[in-house]
């Protein structure tokens, strides 16, 4: 399914995006590809609501629901991952929450252009994060990246597009 | 051992360190003290210019052959921790573990001066590979291989003490006087365990 | 680190270990350690830093961070010394040995190879498979061509080998950084420097 990536910075300014397609299946609708960033933006306002609550009540049934806040203490990052946060049309958008505040969002679109929900595969999208995340963290490290700048290294954009291969557009 | 006196002498032959422990420690004027260290720099090297050329030839060549018989007497034995109680391990700086060193050590100083004794006072010297000179000054007269090497390992301790309080002091300049108050503490620390 | 010094008046620790041993053990035992990523983190905070005070021009940053490895280099040779006590080496080559088996491993816990001998043995390289200042790194795009990242590494060497009077020529010749296969750092000795030999080695 194609997808179209984006982390969003601590001042809601896009750092870096990326659309994943698969030549072999469908692809966004050229009048919605243009709407992808709007759509990804307005759902900002609903994980920026869910950051906050002790319990989320994403749309989608996450398995990793404990609530933000109330897991912060766990030493693991599987809480960052907030499962789908919003939905457009058929389209569904999923969210994840770095601790420095970093928001990694995504949209996910069918297989098919039936007009049914997408569903989210929780386990690979996760992964997905996770891993993304990590490579954040590497860019992070170096020390001619600043925080919240746009991220142009080409090394970041190939792995990120591996990683979406792996886990999302099979 | 009661120690007089440390004086750092850098590889030009300055005196950038000098301080008593001991209040019979004679009072010479720093004039005086930096004399001493020009002397003692030159005194090194017509030592090593004196040195019979037989013994230097002697040692080559017993080292080609590899015997160590002619060797033991230049390595400088292990005293271990130089008093009655070692210092905890967070003591010694950027040195772990109980003692700055634990082995028998080679003096890079081969034939220079190394001591010098009279009736009342001896004289002690350790050379580093880089020339910097440090020197005891003992108010008895010490004659003994055992008090030599007593001397080395106090010397070399004092060499590792001026590598973390001296050297890596970023605002010490090389080959200035030392004024640093830690290396001062510690020194003081060192002699006074002997 | 240079000339004399022969066979088995070598220090009682080196003799009777192998340099590489013994270095472990200095590494190990006798070494205060910091965390990784700080001291990498650092490194990189000053590299970064110094690219903007100097307006990116890299050659002045290059110039930097070599006078800043100098004035490291020579304080650290005194630290190493007294760590080590290692007698002076009697060629170059044995010299390189120590740098690399030993300098490199305690200060820097990485055992690069030498290699790349000029025929009159008075050059050689230094290849860094890993490189502990460099790591997380990817170079600007504008920096790429002239910033030699871990130009600090030459400096130190250049002031180290200076101190036990060794007058060398220090640079880097590639960088994985740049996209190089191999970093390659080069040491080419000019001479010693026999009237600053301290008197009494002979």
């Amino acid at each position: 399914m194609p997808c179209y990536f984006a982390i969003i910075g601590a001042k809601d300014n896009p750092i870096y995006e990326a659309e994943f397609t698969n030549p072999q299946l469908n692809q966004f609708p050229p009048e919605l590809k243009e709407l992808n960033p709007f759509i990804l933006h307005a759902s900002l306002d609903i994980l920026e609501d869910l950051q906050w609550q002790a319990h989320p009540q994403s749309g989608a049934s996450t398995g990793t629901s404990g609530g933000f806040l109330r897991s912060r203490s766990s030493a693991n990052n599987s809480n960052c991952y907030l499962g789908k946060i919003d939905h457009f049309y058929g389209l569904a958008i999923t969210g994840y929450l770095s601790y420095g505040n970093m928001k990694f969002v995504m949209i996910h679109s069918g297989n098919t252009n039936s007009g049914l929900p997408v569903t989210i595969e929780d386990g690979p999208v996760k992964s997905f994060y996770q891993e993304v995340h990590e490579l954040y963290i590497k860019t992070l490290m170096n020390p001619f990246y600043k925080l919240n700048e746009p991220i142009t290294s080409p090394v970041f954009d190939s792995k990120v597009r591996t990683l979406a291969k792996r886990y999302l557009t099979k | 051992m009661a120690i007089q006196t440390i004086l750092v002498i850098n590889k030009s032959g300055g005196l950038v360190y000098q301080r008593d422990f001991s209040a019979s420690a004679p009072r010479l004027s720093s004039n005086e003290y930096l004399v001493l260290a020009g002397t003692l720099q030159g005194v090194v090297a017509i030592a090593s210019q004196i040195t019979p050329k037989s013994l230097q030839i002697t040692r080559k060549t017993g080292s080609k052959s590899g015997s160590d018989a002619n060797h033991s007497s230049q390595l400088v034995p292990y005293v271990g921790a130089l008093g009655s109680s070692a210092v905890p391990a967070q003591e010694l700086g950027s040195f772990m573990g109980p003692d700055y060193f634990n082995e028998a050590f080679t003096s890079w100083n081969t034939t220079g001066l190394k001591h010098v004794t009279t009736d009342q006072n001896s004289l002690f010297l350790y050379q580093t590979l880089t020339g910097v000179k440090f020197v005891a000054v003992s108010s008895q007269s010490a004659t003994s291989t055992m008090a030599v090497s007593i001397a080395e390992n106090l010397l070399r301790k004092a060499y590792c003490l001026y590598v973390d309080y001296v050297m890596k002091n970023p605002f010490y300049e090389p080959e200035m006087p030392i004024k640093c108050e830690l290396f001062d503490k510690r020194l003081g620390e060192l002699v006074a365990q002997l | 680190m240079s000339a004399s010094t022969s066979g088995t008046s070598a220090p009682a620790a080196a003799s009777r270990k192998s340099l590489k041993a013994f270095s472990e053990d200095v590494w190990k035992n006798k070494t205060a350690k910091i965390n990784a990523e700080l001291f990498t983190l650092t490194y990189g905070s000053i590299v970064s830093q110094l690219c903007t005070d100097y307006e990116r021009d890299f050659t002045r940053v290059n110039n930097q961070l070599y006078s800043m490895g100098y004035n490291i280099g020579v304080r650290l040779i005194e630290d190493f010394l007294a760590r080590t006590a290692l007698p002076r080496c009697d060629s170059l080559a044995k010299t390189s040995e120590v740098i690399s088996k030993c300098a490199f491993k305690v200060f820097l816990n990485v055992t690069p190879q030498i290699g790349n001998w000029s025929s009159n043995k008075d050059s050689f390289s230094i290849f860094l498979e890993e490189n502990p200042l460099s790591d997380f790194v990817e170079l600007p795009m504008d920096a790429a061509r002239e910033l030699w990242y871990s130009n600090i590494v030459c400096g130190v060497l250049k002031g180290a080998l200076e101190m036990v009077q060794m007058d060398c020529d220090v640079w880097f010749v590639s960088d994985v950084l740049k996209g190089d296969q191999l970093t390659e750092v080069r040491v080419k000795l000019n001479r010693i420097l026999k009237d600053e030999i301290p008197a009494g080695e002979d």
